[in-house]
């Protein structure tokens, strides 16, 4: 298995917007001193492969790009912002399991089918 | 064997227990099953309320399911499972909820695995201490009530066990007790754990 995930390491979402298309975004902030945010890592790599085609996956340092950190008022990591066409559409604060965050990314694309 | 034909989900767990590779033909995916398997197994006797839910989930890695909609449905079950309000049933739905995932596409499924069942096992042993969730309600008051301080200056950290002792020295005492056994149940399964990689129980 090859991982799709985009590293953010300044300030721009650019790269991820590029790589997006029209997919949802799941934008993954941390730091290399979070415990949760290493034990969640091997989750974010298995969902990253498992929805690559409906979800692009980018893991942002809080401290490497902490303007963009600040931009979207994270408090805590591991914080998952859910973007799509420029929009935050959900978020969660905290350490989730695979399948939490499974069901996360299922309930957020079904929205958007239900929206579109 | 070739390092590529190692299952991801074993070299990730290998890689949280720290476990150095000595027979890396003994972590291929029928191994990785296997470990499931058993890890699962270890979780046994089962809640009631949970038995269902955890002897699907046992079958369906013994047997190698393949069909998705399965699996999506016992992660639905397995969420409903974790959400129950007995603490111990919830915490077995933790334990599904991991392993509710083919394990040939699951890098994070056995490091899940291990942490959800080290939280069975620390939550039993805290049962079999007789630590109830008003202890847990009222140690926690206290150390909190600590930690704050008189308002102006706040202790040193490494101060407040011995200040919890002051303020209340029985309950100090147990919650030393049930910390301690807490632990040694939680290492205790990463351990066992780490053994079975290493090739003692296979």
């Amino acid at each position: 298995m090859t991982s799709s995930i985009l590293s953010i390491d300044g300030n721009s979402l650019d790269p991820i917007d590029a790589a997006a298309g029209d997919r949802l975004q799941l934008l993954v902030f941390g730091a290399t001193w979070c415990g949760p945010c290493k034990a969640m890592a091997p989750a974010i790599d298995d969902v990253a492969d498992s929805y690559a085609g409906r979800v692009a996956v980018a893991k942002i340092d809080i401290e490497a790009s902490s303007a963009l950190a600040d931009s979207f008022g994270v408090r805590g990591v591991p914080t998952l912002v859910l973007r799509h066409g420029g929009q935050e559409v959900d978020r969660h604060v905290g350490m989730l399991t695979r399948t939490r965050l499974s069901l996360l990314l299922d309930d957020t694309l079904a929205r958007g089918q239900a929206l579109a | 064997m070739s390092s590529d034909t190692v299952s991801p989900a074993i070299a990730n767990l290998r890689s949280t227990l720290g476990v150095v590779p000595t027979d890396p033909a003994l972590a291929g995916a029928d191994d990785a099953t296997r470990l499931l398997c058993w890890m699962l197994a270890a979780t046994r006797p089962w809640p009631a309320a949970a038995s269902d839910v955890m002897e699907a989930l046992f079958t369906a890695h013994r047997d190698g399911e393949g069909d998705d909609a399965i699996w999506s449905t016992l992660r639905r079950r397995a969420i409903d499972l974790s959400e129950h309000a007995d603490a111990d049933v919830g915490l077995h739905g933790r334990v599904a909820e991991a392993a509710a995932w083919p394990l040939a596409t699951a890098r994070a499924g056995l490091v899940e695995l291990l942490h959800a069942i080290c939280a069975v096992r620390a939550h039993q042993a805290s049962l079999a201490n007789g630590w109830s969730a008003a202890d847990e309600a009222a140690a926690h008051t206290i150390l909190s009530a600590i930690a704050e301080g008189d308002g102006v200056t706040k202790p040193a950290r490494d101060d407040i066990p011995a200040l919890f002792r002051t303020t209340d020295p029985a309950l100090e005492r147990r919650f030393a007790f049930n910390l301690h056994t807490v632990n040694t149940a939680y290492l205790g399964f990463q351990r066992e754990v780490a053994a079975w990689l290493a090739g003692a129980a296979r």
